[in-house]
């Protein structure tokens, strides 16, 4: 979809998708033989021959994007604080690619080869906010934290409250991810939720709230936020995006696979109670919108349990329509679509909701982008294991 | 068995030195400090040794190549171990 901001952002609210054939490798026997894989990344561009071998895929992910958010956020000019700047970033998988890499190593000849001595570096899901940590000199906590498909947003709030809670100064948070490997391909296909019909016409796939969906695509990125206080922010004079004003994280605490309504739905209260303001006033929600056939209903359910009657005329899209699902990253990635949609007064649209299912029964923002006024927007995640992660993201406004 | 020669080990640990660290052999020499010349730390020099072990079919002695500082400490143990 982009490798910047504003490539990402131009992606989006075009309609454009990112969703193609996988080339990478062979899928040979995978019903889904399609993702979203990040295009035009040339490792060599950002790393040196020591870091690409110390770094896998998601590593190198999170740190270009920490890097881009660093810049943005003139960060340098925190040096001196370092000790008062955290990072804390969601991954799924990890270095995925590694194991296989290893596995590979054992058991694909007749004899094993040598395994890579830096396996362990690269496997290891905390290699991300370390690599951050280390490239950027910022010595506040360091975490990586998993809850599956809402990894992302749980950093992103977790964030929010350590500096709201006036423990750090700053907090570089977000999500990175590059699960696509043939394994994990594999096993998510045999879970029976990857879009299997559409090898011809990826960008067709993935079909949220649509009548006609199968399930997602499996994706990679990063995205990357920098939190800091008002206060901070203000007195560097730095560019303020826009304010996460609420966080809502529960647990379902009924499936490992499948959602639950009222969990959902306690996960949106529970941001926007944080967020001290009526629901009347929220604009606009980033949907986790999958386009499986359990998740999608169940959503407009719980929303419309949250909104009631303005349910129904509500802008809500799911821009893994555009991409795909790129598992620990994809709250991280919606977060900031959430951010751009809020800053531009747009919001992106739902692709491929051709013939709404009427159990969805929700504004889907079908086909093209909306400008409409969006003061404040929801972002909701929810991830298997019944993790709920959902972020209020507000307009700055001096 | 067909004799190593010196000559043959030392060629093939510059060329799987400079495989490891992205170089070309011809970068490369004896006299070379490990780390301070080639940025080897022990991960690489793991690989290297692992990739030389597979060359020469031997075993190589884990705690020495550790300690190891120059090019020619690896260029000696897998010369030592062939013999």
């Amino acid at each position: 979809m982009g490798n910047s901001i504003s490539e990402y952002w131009k992606g989006l609210s075009n309609g454009n998708s990112g969703v193609g054939k996988i080339t990478e490798f062979d899928p040979l026997k995978s019903g889904c033989r399609i993702a979203g894989i990040v295009k035009d990344y040339d490792v060599d561009v950002h790393f040196k021959f020591r870091d690409k071998k110390r770094y896998e895929r998601f590593t190198q992910f999170g740190l270009v994007a920490a890097i881009q958010a660093a810049e943005e956020a003139k960060l340098q000019e925190l040096e001196s604080d370092s000790g008062n700047i955290g990072v804390i970033m969601g991954t799924g998988v990890g270095g995925i690619a590694s194991y296989s890499r290893v596995y590979d190593a054992l058991f694909s000849g007749p004899d094993e080869r040598p395994i890579d001595t830096y396996s362990i570096p690269r496997i290891m899901n905390s290699a991300v906010s370390s690599a951050i940590s280390i490239r950027l000199g910022v010595r506040g906590p360091n975490f990586t934290l998993n809850t599956a498909c809402s990894s992302g947003a749980n950093a992103i709030g977790q964030a929010m409250q350590w500096v709201r809670e006036g423990r750090l100064r700053a907090v570089i948070c977000g999500g990175a991810e590059a699960p696509v490997t043939y394994a994990f391909l594999r096993a998510w296909d045999s879970l029976g939720v990857l879009a299997r019909n559409q090898n011809e016409t990826p960008e067709t796939a993935c079909r949220p709230f649509d009548k006609k969906r199968r399930g997602f695509v499996l994706a990679e990125g990063a995205a990357v936020l920098i939190l800091e206080s008002l206060e901070s922010a203000q007195k560097r004079n730095v560019n303020i995006l826009g304010e996460i004003v609420g966080f809502g994280s529960n647990s379902d605490a009924v499936s490992l696979t499948n959602p639950d309504e009222t969990g959902v739905a306690e996960a949106m209260k529970l941001a926007i109670v944080d967020a001290k303001i009526p629901p009347e006033d929220i604009d606009y929600i980033n949907a986790h919108g999958t386009g499986t056939k359990i998740n999608d209903p169940l959503e407009c359910r719980a929303i419309h349990k949250v909104f009631g009657d303005r349910a129904a005329t509500l802008p809500v899209s799911s821009i893994k329509s555009s991409f795909g699902h790129a598992m620990g990253a994809s709250s991280a990635l919606e977060a900031l679509a959430t951010l751009l949609a809020v800053q531009y007064d747009c919001a992106p649209p739902t692709l491929n909701c051709d013939d709404q299912d009427p159990e969805c029964d929700i504004d889907t923002v079908a086909h093209i982008s909306r400008n409409v006024q969006i003061d404040v927007a929801l972002s909701n995640s929810f991830a298997f294991g019944g993790s709920n992660a959902v972020l209020v993201i507000k307009k700055w406004k001096q | 068995m067909e004799t190593i020669t010196r000559k043959i080990i030392e060629q093939t640990c510059l060329e799987t030195i400079a495989k490891e660290m992205g170089l070309n052999s011809s970068e490369l020499n004896s006299d070379m400090n490990l780390r301070d010349d080639l940025d080897i730390v022990s991960l690489d020099a793991m690989n290297i040794i692992m990739s030389l072990e597979d060359e020469f079919e031997i075993e190589a002695d884990i705690e020495t190549v550790l300690e190891m500082q120059k090019v020619s400490d690896i260029i000696d143990h897998v010369y030592g171990r062939t013999k």
